[in-house]
Order: C-alpha cells, then sequence, then structure tokens
C-alpha cells in the first residue's frame, strides 16, 4: 500500500513505526527537516520537507499513486485542505486529525465528506473518552468500550485488602457472574500472563476483565467493596486535552477544579468554557497550591500539560499528598513503557497513541484490525472475523482454546454480543475480540485465516 | 472635544424634539382646548425647532470623526437641553417657573414620572392651581409624550432616523442604553435602533389598543400606555392609575410594566418567533424572581389589613386576591421604577414599605427602558460577592462569574462594582443636600433621593404616592433634576463630563 503521511510529529512518528513494514511504502511530509531526518535514521520510509497544504509537494510526495493519506499536523486546517488535494487526485482513503467536529453540521449537509474526508480522527476527544472511563471507579485502570454495545474490556488493579486477592479462578464465589465475564489477559509486574483456571489472583494485579457492564459493575464491587465512584476531580493544565476533560466532566456532574500555572491561559479557559469551573492560578508543583485545591481529599488527580516530566512530577508529588487517584498524560513514545513500572501513578494515558489507534481501526487486514492499543502493557485489543473458511469456524471454543495463543474475550454476532462460554459455537460472520501482543497476533490470525496450502507461517 | 460637532448634532436632537412637539397642535385641537393653548403650543414647537436650526446652523461646515468625548457629550447635553426646551409648553402654556417646567420636563424625559402639579402649586402670575384638571389636553399629552422620547432614549431615536449620525455610533449608543452589557440585534447600530424602536411603538400601540378596548377614553389610553412602556408614570389623573378603580385597567398595566422592564432585545427575538426565549435569560429568570417574591410577601401581609386606594377610597379588612390586586401593581410599578400607583403604599405596614423602598434601587432589566441600578448588576454583585467569599479560601483561584453561561471579564466587573459605589455615594449625597435645602425628615429625603435617582418617581413620606413634589425649594427640585439625569445615563455618561480632562484632551 502506498501511504503519504503528513506531519512527523508524535503522531506521525508513531504512525509511521507502526505502518512501516514490507508491504507499505510511506511518505512522510513536514514541515521540520529535523525531525524528518530523524525519522529516516530509522525507518525505511521516503521523507519531503514541505508545507502539507501544499497541492506541488503533495504532488511530489506522490499523492497521484497513493491508496491512503494520513492528515495528522497539528494544525486542522491544513489536515483539511490536505485531504481536499488527495481526493482531487482520487486517493481511496483519507484520514483527518482535528481537534473538534465543529467544522461540519450534518443538519446543513456540510459533512467531511463533502470536504473530501473518509475518517476523521480525534485524539484529544478519544483520549479524554478513554480517561473518563478509567474515572468511573477507583480501582479501574484502563477501559476500552465498544460504541452501540454494552461491551467493554477494563482493567482493574486488585487492591490491597481485596477478598479477590488469592482467589483461584476457579474457586470463584459467584459462578453465574463467572459465566458472564471472561478474564482476559493479568498484567503482574509488568509482564503479561494469559490466566487459566488455576490462576491466583494477587494483590496488585491489574487484571483485564471482558463482559457487559452490569457484570464488570459487579465484579468491581465485589472486588472492592469500599470502593466509593469518584466525585471530585484536580486537573493541571488548561491545554487542549485539559480543556475538553473539564468542561466534559463537569457536564456529567463531576465536582472538577483545575491548577493552571499561567493566569492568562486559565482566563482563556474560562472564556471558552461555558460551564462553571474553579481555576486555581499556581505552580502545580508547589505544595501550597496543592493543599489550597484540596488535594489530600480528591478522588483524582490528572496531570494534562503538555509537559511529561512535569506530569509524571506532579502526579507523583499529589499522590505523596493523598490524592486518591492520579492519571498522568505522556507524549514522549519512551514514557509511555515506563508510566505503568512508576508506583505513584495509577493510570497514565497518551493522546498519541490513542491517535494511532483511532487510525489503526480504519486500516487492517481482511480478518484482523486493531480495536484498541492498550495503555498499561505493550498488547492490542484485536478484531478479528470469522470467515466460513476460517479454520476456527464450527468449533466450540472449550475445544479449540488450548491451541490459542490468546483468550478470546468477547464475541459478536449480528452486532449482539453472546455470552462466551465453553459452550459457544463459533459461527461464520462472526467477530471475536481478543487482547494479544504485536507478536502472538500472527499466530493468532493464521485460526482466522483460510489454510494456504504453501504457507510458511503455518 | 470637538463642541461644535456636539453643538449640531445637539441641534439637530432639538428639530427632532421640536418636530415631535409639532404633534400636540393638533391633539390639542381635536380634544377642544382654547384656541390660546393651541396657539401656544405651537408657538412652543417653533421656539424649539428655532432654536435647533440656529444651532446648526452656527455650527455648520464642521466635520469631524465622533470620539468617546463627543459621544458622552451629545448624549448628556443633548438629555439636558431636550430638557431645558421642551419645558417650554409648560412655562408658555401653563405659565409654570421655569424651575417647576425645567423639574417637570426631566422628570418627563427620564422617565422618572416625579410630578410638581397639584393643588399647591403656585404659578408666574402668583396663582395656584387646582392640579392636573388645570393642565389642557394638549399639554397633558406633551407631558406623556416626553415619558415616551425618553423611555428608549432620544438618541437611540435620532440614530434610528436620522442617518447622519450612523457614524461611530457605537459611542452614542453605549452612553445612553442601560445595562452593565449591551448585545447588539444587528450589525449597524442605525437598525438596531429601529429595531428596538419598532418592538417599543408596537407594544405601546397594544396596550393604548387593549385599555380602549376596556373602556378608558381614547386620550387617557394612549398617554397611560405611553407612560407605562417608559416606565415613566405621568398619569392623566391626580390619582394615577387609582382613579380609575378598574380591575381590567390594573391588570393591563401591571403586564405592560413588566414588559417594560424586561430587555427589548428578548422582546424582539420572542417576536421573532422564539418562545420561551425570554426564560433562557438569567437576568429575566431574576427579575422574574424577585418580582414574584416581592408581590408573594406584601401580599401575606397586606391581607387583613386596611388599604387606602389613591383615590381616597378606604377598603376594610382586604382578603388575599384583594391583596393580591393591590401589591402585584405597586411591586411591579415599583421594580420597573413607572411609578404608577393604585393604593397609597405609604401607609402600608413597614416591611411593605421597605421592600418597596428596596426594589428601587433594583430597578429593571438592563436594555429596557426602566431605571434603578438594574437586575442584572445586583445578580453579578451578588455572584461577584460570593466568589470574593470563596476567594478567602482559595487564594489564587481565578475570577469566574458567569452571566448567561458567558464569563464576565473583569473590566465589566469592576465597573459594576464601581457604579455599585457611585449609585449609593451619589444617593446618600443628595439626600444629604435635600436636608439642606429644606426637606425636613429622613425618609422623605432618602426616599426623594433614590426615586429621583432610580427614575422611579413616588416615594415614602411627603413624596407619597398621593403627593407631589410641588412643595419643594426651588433648589431642592434642580438637585432632584440632575439625580434623575444621572441616574437615567447610568452615572458614568454625566460624569464624564467633569473631569478635567474631558475638556481639554
Amino acid at each position: 500500500m502506498n501511504i503519504v503521511l503528513l506531519g512527523a510529529g508524535e503522531v506521525g512518528k508513531q504512525l509511521a513505526y507502526t505502518l512501516c513494514n514490507k508491504d507499505n511504502n510511506i511518505v512522510v511530509v513536514d514541515f521540520s527537516i529535523k525531525l524528518l531526518n530523524r525519522l529516516k535514521d530509522k525507518l525505511d520510509v521516503m521523507t519531503l520537507h514541505g508545507d502539507c497544504a501544499n497541492f506541488n509537494v503533495l504532488a511530489d510526495a506522490g499523492i497521484r499513486n497513493a491508496d491512503l493519506l494520513i492528515a495528522t499536523t497539528g494544525d486542522d486546517a491544513t489536515n483539511i485542505l490536505a485531504c481536499q488535494i488527495a481526493k482531487h487526485f482520487n486517493v481511496k482513503k483519507t484520514v483527518c486529525r482535528l481537534t473538534s467536529n465543529d467544522y461540519f453540521s450534518e443538519k446543513h449537509g456540510y459533512t467531511p465528506a463533502s470536504l473530501g474526508i473518509d475518517h476523521l480522527i480525534f485524539p484529544e476527544d478519544e483520549c479524554v473518552q478513554r480517561i473518563i472511563g478509567a474515572l468511573e471507579y477507583d480501582i479501574i485502570v484502563e477501559k476500552v468500550a465498544y460504541k452501540h454495545s454494552k461491551a467493554q474490556i477494563t482493567a482493574i488493579r486488585i487492591p490491597r485488602s481485596s477478598p479477590l486477592s488469592g482467589i483461584r479462578i476457579l474457586d470463584f464465589p459467584d459462578p453465574l457472574l463467572l459465566a458472564k465475564i471472561r478474564f482476559s489477559v493479568i498484567i503482574r509486574d509488568q509482564k503479561l500472563i494469559m490466566p487459566h483456571g488455576d490462576t491466583i489472583f494477587a494483590v496488585g494485579d491489574e487484571v483485564y476483565v471482558a463482559g457487559d457492564k452490569d457484570s464488570i459493575d459487579s465484579l468491581i464491587s465485589f472486588a472492592d467493596p469500599h470502593c466509593t465512584p469518584v466525585k471530585n476531580i484536580i486537573i493541571v493544565g488548561a491545554t487542549r486535552i485539559g480543556k475538553k476533560l473539564a468542561g466534559r466532566l463537569i457536564a456529567l456532574g463531576y465536582n472538577v477544579r483545575l491548577i493552571e500555572e499561567s493566569a492568562k491561559k486559565g482566563e482563556e479557559l474560562l472564556d471558552e468554557l461555558s460551564e462553571k469551573l474553579m481555576v486555581i492560578n499556581g505552580d502545580p508543583t508547589d505544595g501550597d497550591v496543592l493543599n489550597e485545591v484540596g488535594v489530600n481529599v480528591c478522588d483524582a488527580f490528572i496531570s494534562t500539560s503538555n509537559d511529561d516530566e512535569e506530569n509524571i512530577l506532579t502526579c507523583i508529588l499529589a499522590k505523596k499528598r493523598g490524592a486518591q487517584k492520579v492519571i498522568t498524560i505522556t507524549n514522549k513514545a519512551e514514557y509511555v513503557d515506563i508510566v505503568p513500572g512508576i508506583s505513584g501513578i495509577d493510570c497514565g494515558f497518551s493522546p498519541r497513541l490513542v491517535a494511532v489507534n483511532s487510525v489503526l481501526s480504519f486500516l487492517g487486514t481482511e480478518t484482523a484490525k486493531v480495536h484498541a492499543i492498550l495503555q498499561r502493557a505493550a498488547a492490542y485489543v484485536y478484531e478479528l472475523n470469522v470467515k466460513p473458511s476460517s479454520p476456527i469456524c464450527g468449533k466450540k471454543i472449550s475445544d479449540y482454546e488450548r491451541t490459542l495463543p490468546v483468550i478470546l474475550s468477547l464475541v459478536f454476532r449480528d452486532g449482539k454480543m453472546m455470552p462466551v462460554t465453553g459452550e459457544l459455537e463459533l459461527k461464520a460472520e462472526d467477530k471475536v475480540a481478543a487482547i494479544a501482543t504485536p507478536q502472538n497476533i500472527k499466530r493468532l490470525e493464521q485460526h482466522f485465516k483460510k489454510k494456504k496450502l504453501f504457507d510458511l507461517n503455518a | 472635544m470637538n463642541i461644535k460637532l456636539v453643538v449640531r448634532v445637539v441641534g439637530s436632537l432639538l428639530i427632532v424634539i421640536g418636530l415631535v412637539m409639532l404633534t400636540s397642535v393638533p391633539v390639542s385641537w381635536v380634544m377642544g382646548d382654547s384656541h390660546t393653548v393651541t396657539f401656544r403650543l405651537f408657538t412652543s414647537s417653533a421656539i424649539v425647532i428655532a432654536f435647533g436650526g440656529l444651532a446648526r446652523y452656527f455650527a455648520r461646515g464642521c466635520s469631524g470623526v465622533f470620539g468617546f468625548r463627543e459621544g458622552f457629550g451629545i448624549v448628556t447635553f443633548g438629555w439636558l437641553f431636550a430638557s431645558i426646551f421642551g419645558a417650554i409648553p409648560f412655562v408658555l402654556v401653563s405659565l409654570f417657573k421655569w424651575y417647576d417646567a425645567f423639574f417637570e420636563t426631566m422628570s418627563g424625559f427620564t422617565t422618572t414620572g416625579a410630578s410638581v402639579i397639584d393643588n399647591t402649586l403656585t404659578l408666574m402670575t402668583g396663582a395656584t392651581l387646582n392640579g392636573l384638571q388645570d393642565i389642557p389636553y394638549g399639554l397633558l399629552y406633551w407631558r406623556s409624550l416626553t415619558h415616551w422620547l425618553g423611555g428608549m432614549g432620544i438618541v437611540v431615536l435620532s440614530l434610528a432616523i436620522l442617518p447622519s449620525l450612523g457614524i461611530s455610533a457605537h459611542q452614542l449608543y453605549n452612553a445612553e442604553v442601560p445595562g452593565p452589557t449591551q448585545d447588539q440585534i444587528t450589525p449597524k447600530i442605525a437598525s438596531s435602533a429601529k429595531i428596538l424602536w419598532g418592538v417599543y411603538v408596537f407594544l405601546t400601540v397594544v396596550q393604548a389598543v387593549l385599555l380602549w378596548g376596556g373602556g378608558m377614553s381614547l386620550f387617557d389610553s394612549w398617554c397611560t400606555a405611553f407612560g407605562t412602556m417608559a416606565t415613566g408614570g405621568f398619569s392623566t389623573q391626580q390619582a394615577s392609575i387609582g382613579a380609575y378603580n378598574n380591575i381590567y385597567f390594573d391588570i393591563v398595566i401591571t403586564f405592560f410594566m413588566f414588559l417594560a422592564g424586561a430587555n427589548f432585545v428578548l422582546h424582539y427575538r420572542f417576536l421573532r418567533g422564539k418562545s420561551l426565549f425570554h426564560f433562557k435569560d438569567e437576568e429575566f429568570r431574576f427579575y422574574f424572581l424577585v418580582t414574584i417574591i416581592s408581590i408573594f410577601s406584601i401580599t401575606l401581609f397586606l391581607s387583613g389589613k386596611n388599604i387606602i386606594i389613591t383615590a381616597g377610597i378606604e377598603c376594610i379588612d382586604v382578603g388575599f386576591w384583594e391583596s393580591l390586586r393591590y401589591s402585584s401593581f405597586q411591586v411591579v410599578s415599583i421594580l420597573t421604577t413607572t411609578g404608577f400607583s393604585t393604593a397609597d403604599f405609604n401607609l402600608w405596614p413597614a416591611y411593605c414599605a421597605l421592600l418597596l423602598l428596596c426594589l428601587m434601587f433594583v430597578g429593571g432589566c438592563g436594555g429596557s427602558t426602566a431605571g434603578g441600578m438594574k437586575n442584572s448588576r445586583i445578580l453579578l454583585l451578588i455572584k461577584y460577592a460570593v466568589f470574593q467569599i470563596e476567594r478567602r479560601l482559595f487564594v489564587r483561584s481565578l475570577p469566574n462569574v458567569r452571566l448567561n453561561k458567558h464569563k464576565i471579564d473583569s473590566v465589566v466587573l469592576n465597573r459594576t462594582v464601581c457604579f455599585f459605589f457611585i449609585f449609593m455615594f451619589a444617593f446618600v449625597f443628595f439626600s444629604l443636600l435635600l436636608c439642606c435645602f429644606g426637606v425636613g425628615d429622613i425618609v422623605t429625603a432618602m426616599s426623594a433621593s433614590i426615586a429621583s435617582l432610580g427614575n422611579i418617581g413616588p416615594g415614602l413620606g411627603k413624596v407619597g404616592p398621593t403627593l407631589t413634589y410641588g412643595w419643594m425649594t426651588p433648589p431642592a427640585k434642580i438637585i432632584l433634576a440632575i439625580e434623575m439625569l444621572l441616574g437615567r445615563l447610568e452615572l458614568y455618561t454625566v460624569l464624564v463630563i467633569f473631569l478635567p480632562t474631558f475638556w481639554r484632551r
């Protein structure tokens, strides 16, 4: 596939890393030679220096023969214009990164399609959505939701003195509940473990559970009987994410306070927001400021400033001062891996990773595509399609499961969620969700692909 | 300040006023006034137009751009000269002394509705007047018309009809239209002014027709409509609206007073088909709440008491509904700063009278024809006060005061706080001054001061709803007239004239 990638920032870089393989020819366009050179040193891609919204630059980038254009520069107008130019050259698929959906109006017939955009991605919005998912209960560290369905994959961290710790999965006291949920993956000491019947839960395990919302909620109340819903939230930084998060959380009825170091930015935030929000003007790493905003009584503390180092340090400080649950935003790819290892930080989210996530969910092969990138481990939630010719088609899960490298977490049939038990028989056109690492997805995919006669990977 | 430019615009303003005054001539003729009255009304208009023309002639050929200074100058001096020249018919037709005539006209234009006309007023000839029934119809009409012109603003009227004022009209518009912030309906100020006047005329006509249909005489219904929609308060009856003693009139007038006290932009949006638009506005909700709470608390207090209506009839041991009738009329009349009265609230229990006095400070909504401090300012001040209290705990929090979900700029907040201070200072200062110039008791001095500063009209004590300002000394009348102007133009516009740098550049 010929791909033109606009923007070599964090999102572009991540995408280039993810998409660069033997099947794809990638051209990266950016204004900054420095960023392009850094990318070229590492990856087998072509780079082009120039304005991403310039017709000639795009023509030079080979847009005539491109199959896919991904516009991920930080500027909305540039991205939209680039997509229009791409459609002029009949590029098959255009993906446009935007900060807000306000550019379009269904009512007035002004749709993304009329501007030549096939797919829109809103990294900030989705990141905010992910953070809100993790805020529902104290012990949730990550939540992957499915649209148009109550299905979700939720990661919970087993707290100290939890009734769940020390329990073998087979001995789970509520067999009815156990039948409705699937323990997909356990992360213990930053290592992925495939749970099976004999696995014993331990304190500090991060358990990914799949199922419908009600069952997962009852599991959570079992795992943490004292858990209280999150109510008071402190946000640091009037950044785009901070702003969106604050607006959304207030609308959801949370009690939100925001710390911003620059009075001007704080004023601007208040001008933009239509909700009543308390903004404290001060340095978030200053103990007095943290005390004033009430860090010791807050249920969640989210640091969203643009500086990764400051976010991490602020979060550790907040945890020390008694914040119940601290969440940080990181942008650098390098930091995404270390955040789960920092003991003072409960969750970390990377808007860039989410952006890559949104692009990947449009791509993928016939049988498998990425639904979500997990933030806690180097693993993906894949969505696999069962074909009539797949080896797995028509088999019972209990018969087949032993041969699989992963656990099948959710099964959708005709858009409806099916209870995943050993007795379930997979049929053609079923969609299966599973958590897998990039290494074992290849092996998993074999079971969904048609068997080829001379398959080297088999 | 470009004085010539100001003179020229004020001249145009006077011509407009003279032309409007001319309409009292046919009214006077139709209503059967004596020919001398009609002729003198005509002479008055001619004098005003002539002076306007002269001013324009002397300042001819000057051009220039309106700055802040010219805007403030035009509005302040426009109002001042309108009141001076608008007083001419009172002097020529009914032989008022000059300060009485000036007081009456200023009270008219500023929609205060405080009157000097009663059966004790001495004229230039030394004779005493018998009250309103001695005033010829043509002059009564002009008296009510001054309300109507002043209600929506004479400068805004000129903006609507004089295209030459269109340039830099923002200065003029903001200097005259009340309220802490103005929202604009159309890109051009002149068309906004036309729309506001259109709504104003429409509501006035509807009210006049409703009153006429209910049995009021045609002349009275028009004059009452003028007084209501402008939140003025001049009535054609000495006993004000109480003279009719008619529930239907009370209800219609209460309703229209309430409308006149609300933002006219809301009425415009409503007439454009946005139903329930009023209640989306935070200021209107506050205004509505204040009205309802005041009405019911006063109603409860009055039930079972005796009420004397302004026509002199005493209702003994009133029930709930009768109590509601008088209290609602009086609350709306005072809150919207109209100043009509049906009952003598001066004799009501202390709570009721004091509450009405407090409502005088509140006034109507921004963008209405009402006076007072305006509901939006009170609401802003309450919210700002809550924020300041909260700030004791959260020292570093940023000001976040919101009106209709929009954050209010700290510049506007500071101006509002300062407005409150100047308003209260002026109220106290002028109360003291009144005591120096012959007002004998505290209640009268203070209520007269706020009734003029807030453009209400009747106060308590010796300026109660059944009494007038006729007994006051000439200096006291001039002081009150100045207060009315200050209140109508919302302090800043007038006070800026007294800055030395205003004149010097």
